[in-house]
């Protein structure tokens, strides 16, 4: 596909003025529309489509957002190569880096940063979604349980009913689980009123 | 009148000898002119990488480490990038005069040549105006075949067209019979060929003259027509120059020069870069890259390409498109942009594909 970056806004976070004109040039010739920022941000640039900051002279705190958390693709500049201004920049989460001596690069950094900060994206839902499925491992066990009463089988043949319905509902077994729970509890209900 | 040494790293033996004989042609025509019109004693310091890639770093380091800051050179774009890095390290600016496939704006390049928007572009959309259906895409196995057919391929598609088939051929290499076999099968009606040198002719005489589908070229240029034959008839090119379009006095003086006897755009833009060079180092006062640079961009450049402008942020000349066919061995000019439009590398300002109406098949009523 042939990247297009038109339109958005950009936020170049560098405590030398120079550089900064000059990334805000590039990315005008890319169609990106930049405000330059040091030291901080302003509320509202979390906002933005893209970040460009310093590695030499970022400090932790210096982002509105938890590290790794980034809400936009972020490019590292490299000035120092020393280890531990690339480690801080690699525990910010930085998406892409670009050395202070290629800024003409700056096209395949922002492809690079954009395709990793999908990835992340996509990382943390699957997370989150992991996250969520272990915790409902309680009614998932109570399903099998309800089912091997229901049904008299034993847990292996209730595990495997309550698959062939997940996949009948398409859902998540530990979902598929929470629904089948609630179906016999409804059920339960209403015979219990009549 | 200023006076300067000038690199000219140009392949004038090897695989696509007849590009690099035409670019120098027309550095070395620019340098005797300047000469001649007391403007500029421009001393040539030319070196053949004959086509191998590797020799390219070479040249340009041992021109570069005697002191010369100025290297007018490179046809293919992988030579380009090999010299870039040398470049850099000798604080050296090459004048690139050729078409290519754009996605680079390096500090230590000037691209004077056509980029995509100035020719794939006008050409894939003149062809979608033709109601292509189905087409084939073939190309030379590196960076410049890769990307033209990719754009070809994208842009095509987003249009409806049906891609049929894409074959990449190694550089040099003259085996075309599966590409040729492929492209009778799949009844393409439109090939798009980003082959360049041997691998280009021997695809074009392989085709034949009668029953063949549309053939669309964005390298092919007077340089190396008349390697194609008579099969070259009826094909259409993409370019910022061709013979018919530039100054006749231009044209018939560097016909005269031309190894082959013909003016193509390798010949006409390393000719424009080497004046617009002079020009800059005559403003700037000194043959330091930076303010050369500076001196040559964002002013209007009368040349023998027409008007252009080298955009200062990009570092890409503003050209006028054009779209030719051959007929009798010789472009015809098809259609031209009305003037120069600014360069665009990223292909950040691509109006959308039109989508085509799909052609219905005729059906006849019966009573």
């Amino acid at each position: 596909m042939t990247y297009s970056f038109v339109g958005q806004q950009a936020r170049v976070l560098h405590p030398s003025a120079d550089m900064r004109v000059a990334l805000m040039r590039r990315l005008a010739s890319l169609g990106v529309q930049a405000e330059e920022r040091w030291p901080a941000l302003e509320p509202g640039d979390a906002d933005a489509h893209m970040l460009i900051c310093d590695i030499d002279r970022g400090e932790s705190g210096q982002f509105p957002w938890q590290p790794g958390s980034a809400p936009m693709p972020v490019v590292g500049l490299v000035g120092s190569e020393t280890p531990g201004r690339l480690q801080w920049a690699i525990d910010q989460g930085v998406d892409a880096f670009l050395p202070v001596g290629a800024t003409a690069n700056l096209f395949s950094t922002l492809v690079i940063a954009f395709a990793r900060h999908a990835e992340r994206g996509a990382q943390r839902q699957v997370q989150a979604e992991t996250a969520r499925r272990n915790g409902l491992r309680l009614p998932l066990i109570r399903a099998v349980n309800a089912i091997m009463q229901a049904e008299d089988v034993d847990d292996a043949g209730a595990l495997k009913r309550l698959r062939a319905f997940a996949m009948a509902e398409r859902l998540p077994l530990e979902d598929a689980a929470g629904r089948y729970l609630s179906a016999v509890s409804a059920i339960t209900t209403t015979r219990g009123r009549a | 009148m200023v006076r300067f040494d000038l690199g000219l790293v140009f392949s004038i033996t090897g695989p696509y000898a007849a590009l690099g004989q035409a670019a120098r042609a027309g550095a070395e025509m620019a340098i005797a002119d300047l000469r001649g019109e007391g403007l500029a004693d421009i001393t040539s310091v030319p070196r053949d990488p004959g086509g191998i890639p590797e020799a390219y770093e070479a040249a340009t380091d041992e021109i570069l480490s005697t002191g010369v800051r100025h290297v007018a050179g490179a046809i293919t774009s992988w030579s380009r990038k090999d010299m870039i890095p040398v470049l850099e390290r000798h604080g050296g600016l090459l004048w690139y005069p050729c078409p290519y496939e754009g996605f680079e704006s390096n500090d230590h390049v000037v691209y004077l040549g056509a980029a995509p928007n100035h020719h794939a572009i006008p050409l894939l959309d003149h062809m979608l105006g033709r109601g292509v259906q189905r087409a084939y895409l073939l190309g030379s196995n590196y960076v410049w075949g890769w990307e033209t057919l990719r754009l070809a391929r994208e842009r095509l598609m987003a249009a409806g067209v049906e891609i049929v088939g894409e074959r990449h051929l190694p550089l040099g290499s003259v085996e075309c019979d599966r590409a040729l076999t492929e492209i009778v099968e799949k009844q393409a009606d439109l090939v798009v060929n980003s082959l360049i040198g041997p691998s280009n002719a021997a695809f074009m005489r392989g085709l034949g003259g009668s029953e063949r589908p549309c053939i669309i070229s964005c390298n092919q240029t007077e340089a190396d027509l008349d390697a194609l034959g008579p099969e070259a008839e009826g094909l259409i090119a993409a370019g910022s120059f061709f013979e018919a379009l530039g100054p006749t006095d231009f044209v018939t003086r560097a016909a005269k020069i031309a190894p082959n006897g013909r003016c193509s755009a390798f010949l006409a833009t390393s000719y424009a870069s080497v004046r617009i060079l002079a020009d800059a180092v005559r403003r700037a006062g000194t043959v330091a890259p930076k303010p050369v640079f500076d001196a040559a961009s964002g002013r209007a450049h009368e040349t023998v390409l027409g008007s252009l402008t080298i955009d200062p942020v990009t570092r890409h000349a503003g050209l006028t498109p054009h779209l030719v066919s051959v007929q009798n061995g010789r472009f015809v000019p098809l259609v031209s942009a009305q003037g120069p439009i600014a360069a665009d590398p990223y292909l950040i300002d691509l109006p959308p594909a039109v989508v085509q109406p799909r052609r219905t098949p005729t059906v006849r009523i019966v009573t």
